[in-house]
């Protein structure tokens, strides 16, 4: 168990926690978007009152401050993740953007009858952008189904899969509706062995797991900041250099070029190349300053905390009758989605909104999960460092009056 | 809006009079959710043919359905909702304007009537619940009946 001291310390770094003292919010909806730490906010005001410049562009001491910030928070990322190097760190608003931005720079790879690869576990941002590109370059679009534990990928369909020799497979690291970790690992070597273009979905992933995107393999990873205590608007593209330098640029504007004719235009080196226009500086920098955060704990410790914390979630939910866990009790983040037993998940969601508990209810923006699971959605509980076993045994003690009020 | 009468699967006789006693009287949230949950056993699964896209409103969380019919001087409702709570307060509604005609349901302050029930916020008609579409339409249905 995480020592109590540990665990206000955790606590103590969010003003969220303390703010509403009458009627305080047991916040279980990470997943969608994390609280922020006050380091985070301060970072974000410390920037703007005192280091408000544009980057990479005017000579003066306070673009030079501005810029060196900037940087510095790339190689943060860089040293987050394990990339190679800090210009294969690029800057967008999201995870959306990120994979929107690839499916666009991938389209010159595609031809008619090629293959595109995906799963039934992503989410939208990860799954209509192939499946709008596929149709845009008449190329098949697989979707790999679940497994038989229907929560993760069948691993021989993805196999049988890969012997059309995709030219993309796009796979989530961590499902946000399941909360389930897939064997990304495996996945990723196998697709690489098979010759496609691998990139992964890291939203879910990124603020909890370690990642390393070499060990991992893939050629492309992508996370938005929001989901780990960072700000919104600011999101990563991690590519391989090679591929990066090789790939034509998406957006074109300032900055992404080196010189520009009316006859032609070339372009800036990496990781410029991608970043048209004025980045989101502010973000970045609390980027970089969310990513001091979570180092400064001890990585197995916060896990630990919050598998803990999922376990007895878990079990408490078993306990109550006619409630349906879709999610894996291993193997997974700290996300649990469950459907009740005759009842619908906007109530379920709406009556725990009544005890001050935030959880997410619907089809998460996965509805070919939804789909294929036989459900229109699901009430999702999620789980972040500042949870604690109260907050769990309120939520399981209130969800058992929420299902008492609904069946009168 | 067809002709045929439907069947009205709204089986509360609760008058608004005896609504807002029992509102008046309620002691708490819980209390009023209650009532709320069961207002809405009363509003019966219309016939399966109702339950179409083309009667759906548009934008919920929950699905809701409705069919608006003139009969006589007021309106006939049959709406539904896959959500109980959603059901509740549709059940509200119809014994808000049980007692009115076109004229006066044209001109019905929906805001001022979940007020005075003193409901929580998020129970008051919205986009989310679909309460506010289906408002929308019981007005619009009702002027252009006038
Ligand atoms: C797995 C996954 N992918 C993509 C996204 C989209 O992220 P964003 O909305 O930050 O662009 C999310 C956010 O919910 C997610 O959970």
């Amino acid at each position: 168990m995480v020592s109590n001291e540990v665990l206000l310390e955790y606590q103590a770094q969010f003003p969220f926690l303390n703010q509403s003292i009458d009627k305080p919010i047991v916040y279980l909806d990470s997943a969608a978007t994390t609280q922020k730490p006050k380091c985070v906010i301060d970072a974000l005001n410390q920037h703007l009152l005192n280091f408000t410049a544009n980057v990479h562009r005017g000579g003066h001491r306070l673009g030079r401050e501005a810029t060196a910030q900037f940087e510095a928070a790339r190689i943060a990322v860089q040293g987050f993740i394990n990339a190679k190097h800090a210009h294969e760190i690029i800057w967008t608003s999201g995870t959306t953007e990120s994979i929107n931005q690839l499916a666009n720079i991938l389209s010159g790879q595609i031809q008619p009858g090629d293959t595109i690869v995906t799963s039934i576990l992503e989410h939208h941002a990860n799954f209509v952008p192939w499946q709008q590109m596929a149709q845009r370059q008449n190329a098949n679009f697989c979707v790999v189904p679940l497994d038989e534990s229907q929560t993760t990928v069948c691993m021989k369909s993805f196999r049988q899969m890969l012997e059309k020799q995709p030219k993309i497979v796009a796979l989530s690291h961590v499902s946000n509706a399941l909360g389930t970790i897939h064997e990304i690992k495996t996945l990723c070597q196998l697709a690489k062995n098979a010759g496609a273009f691998v990139i992964v979905d890291g939203a879910q992933a990124i603020g909890h797991l370690p990642i390393d995107v070499q060990a991992l393999g893939c050629d492309f990873y992508t996370f938005s900041g929001h989901k780990m205590y960072a700000p919104d608007g600011i999101g990563v593209l991690y590519g391989r250099e090679d591929l990066l330098e090789a790939l034509p640029p998406w957006q074109f504007g300032g900055e992404m070029v080196k010189r520009v004719s009316v006859e032609e235009t070339t372009f800036n080196q990496l990781p410029y190349k991608f970043e048209a226009g004025t980045p989101n500086i502010s973000a970045v920098i609390g980027l970089h300053t969310a990513i001091d955060f979570l180092t400064q704990f001890d990585q197995s410790q916060r896990l630990t905390h919050e598998q803990q914390l999922l376990h007895a979630m878990y079990d408490g939910l078993l306990e109550i009758d006619g409630i349906c866990l879709l999610s894996p009790r291993e193997n997974n983040v700290g996300v649990l989605s469950f459907t009740v037993e005759d009842e619908h998940h906007a109530d379920i969601a709406m009556m725990l909104d009544q005890f001050d508990i935030a959880v997410r209810a619907g089809h998460h923006c996965a509805m070919p999960l939804m789909g294929a699971l036989g459900t229109s959605g699901s009430t999702r509980a999620s789980i972040g460092l500042y949870n604690t076993k109260e907050d769990i045994d309120y939520f399981i003690q209130s969800l058992n009056k929420t299902i008492r009020l609904l069946t009168v | 809006m067809s002709n045929d009468h439907l069947m009205n699967n709204f089986e509360s006789t609760l008058s608004y009079a005896e609504l807002l006693d029992l509102f008046e009287k309620a002691k708490g949230w819980e209390e009023k959710y209650r009532q709320i949950m069961l207002l809405g056993k009363q509003l019966k699964r219309p016939d399966g043919s109702l339950l179409i896209e083309a009667n759906q409103v548009e934008g919920c969380e929950s699905q809701v359905w409705m069919v608006i019919q003139k009969q006589e001087n007021t309106l006939n409702i049959i709406a539904y909702s896959d959500s109980k709570i959603v059901r509740g307060l549709v059940g509200l509604l119809l014994i808000a304007i049980r007692e009115l005609k076109l004229e006066e349901i044209a001109v019905f302050d929906a805001e001022a009537f979940f007020q005075t029930l003193k409901l929580e916020s998020h129970l008051s008609p919205s986009r989310t619940n679909g309460l506010k579409s289906l408002i929308d339409h019981m007005i619009a249905a009702a002027k252009n009946e006038i």
